[in-house]
């Protein structure tokens, strides 16, 4: 008998629901870890709220906004990625720069212009704003460092965190336990379209009305956009791409890409509520009859 | 008149295979010069601006190169960067992921920040090492119709005001009831 325990944080405008899953063994403790593990979540995405909200004067982006770039080169940083697998180079006699939230995220958000051929852009009417891709990157950051260590001690089978409709989930390596994320009908918020079944990965929906995100659209030919990736980050990203390039480009954009291609599923929604499921890694890529 | 008609045929036959040959070999190692494209750094000022600039066409050639660059150049007049920073270069801890690596290059010079260089290294060995583990994750993930067992709802419109009563605060409740 699996038990789940919900709670849910209010950041950056949107609700967080934090979820932990436990076995009958762990279920006596599971109230306790989830009490305790969410006000560190809380905590966190309010740090990432005050250093990246484009609405604060004090943050780190409303600086870079006034032509103030020093963050890259500050060293105070309430957190640093202790489990980054990447090593610094040296090139001759250059310095090392610190790695702070501030800098991942600015290469992070080159990085998404560039896989997106431009229709993610950190640049919002001239201004900086990486703010498209803060949310999802906070809750893959937020479920790596709170939730991911009771997985692998073992004082819950499953976790996962989502915020604003995003979701990373992860489930413990010997549990069977399965993550089910409804799709939701942007015509009836109280109905979902499909059902997305996974253990470790991401989903990410964007539509015509996602708040945070200054999406550029050059198509109009989906109403909604859901995306399953590995990482949040990513299927963020790609959703907001959906959106923004329209259906026919993204599908372009994805196969001149090995890495989307083999790791991409998604569920779009078109104006008239027709749904189509795209998932070029397995060659199932047909559009399914309506569901209503 | 026969002569002429086959030279000037043989002169744009010669001309095309020169044309595609400069597309094929000289252009892309223009496109992989790094730091090729510079952005005036946003700042409060009102002539700063995105420029279209770094507009990534050069994203389909990327693939083919070991390290590409997009880089950001601010003017001396930016006076509100924190001087006192020693000059020289700094490089940024690489930022590794499934699509990519990703790293900055920053370089300081008269104690202000004058250019922010992204350094791209799209390893294709990385990628078939992502792409092959990847491969059983893929049969842990389904899209079916409907179900009512679902724990989370992935939409495109929930916010703080809104959450009330909304789907996912409806099932939380149930499930922290024990339904």
């Amino acid at each position: 008998m699996t038990v789940i325990q919900a709670r849910v944080i209010h950041a950056m405008t949107i609700p967080f629901t934090v979820q932990l899953a436990g076995n009958a063994q762990q279920a006596v403790q599971l109230t306790t870890v989830i009490d305790e593990v969410t006000p560190s979540i809380a905590d966190y995405l309010h740090h990432i709220e005050a250093t990246f909200s484009p609405f604060r004067a004090d943050s780190q982006v409303s600086a870079a906004r006034r032509g103030d770039w020093s963050a890259l080169l500050s060293t105070q940083t309430a957190h640093n990625n202790a489990h980054d697998v990447s090593q610094g180079v040296s090139r001759g006699a250059s310095h090392q720069l610190p790695h702070t939230d501030f800098a991942e995220i600015y290469a992070l958000v080159q990085q998404a212009k560039e896989l997106t051929h431009g229709h993610f852009d950190p640049m919002h009417a001239g201004q900086y704003d990486p703010t498209g891709i803060v949310k999802g990157w906070a809750i893959e950051q937020a479920h790596q460092r709170f939730l991911m260590p009771l997985i692998n001690t073992g004082v819950c089978e499953a976790a996962a965190l989502g915020g604003g409709g995003d979701i990373q989930t992860a489930v413990a390596s010997n549990s069977d336990f399965t993550w089910h994320i409804g799709v939701q009908d942007p015509a009836n918020p109280n109905a979902t379209l499909r059902t997305i079944t996974l253990r470790n990965g991401a989903v990410a929906t964007s539509g015509t009305s996602k708040r945070g995100e200054h999406i550029t659209r050059s198509a109009h030919d989906l109403a909604q956009a859901t995306v399953v990736d590995d990482h949040l980050t990513f299927a963020d990203m790609w959703a907001t791409t959906a959106i923004s390039a329209g259906e026919q480009t993204f599908r372009g954009i994805v196969a001149s890409n090995p890495v989307a291609q083999s790791n991409l599923m998604a569920v779009f929604v078109r104006p008239d509520g027709s749904v189509t499921q795209f998932m070029p890694g397995s060659g199932d890529d047909k559009p399914l009859s309506h569901t209503h | 008149m026969k002569t002429v008609t086959r030279g000037i045929i043989a002169a744009v036959a010669g001309l095309a295979i020169i044309g595609d040959a400069f597309l094929l070999f000289v252009k892309p190692h223009f496109v992989q010069q790094p730091a090729a494209s510079g952005t005036a750094l946003a700042s409060g000022s009102s002539d700063s601006s995105s420029s279209g600039s770094n507009k990534s066409d050069d994203s389909n050639s990327s693939a083919n190169s070991d390290s590409d660059s997009s880089s950001t150049s601010s003017s001396d007049s930016s006076s509100a960067n924190d001087s006192g920073f020693t000059d020289g270069t700094y490089t940024g801890v690489a930022t590794q992921n499934q699509y990519g690596e990703v790293q900055l290059q920053i370089t300081v010079s008269g104690g202000k920040i004058t250019t922010i260089t992204t350094l791209k290294a799209p390893s294709t060995g990385r990628s078939q090492q992502v792409n092959a583990q990847a491969i059983p994750a893929l049969t842990e993930r389904a899209i079916t119709a409907q179900s009512s067992e679902i724990q989370f709802v992935s939409g495109a419109t929930e916010t703080s005001t809104a959450f009330v009563n909304s789907l996912q605060d409806t099932i939380n409740q149930s499930l922290n009831a024990g339904k």
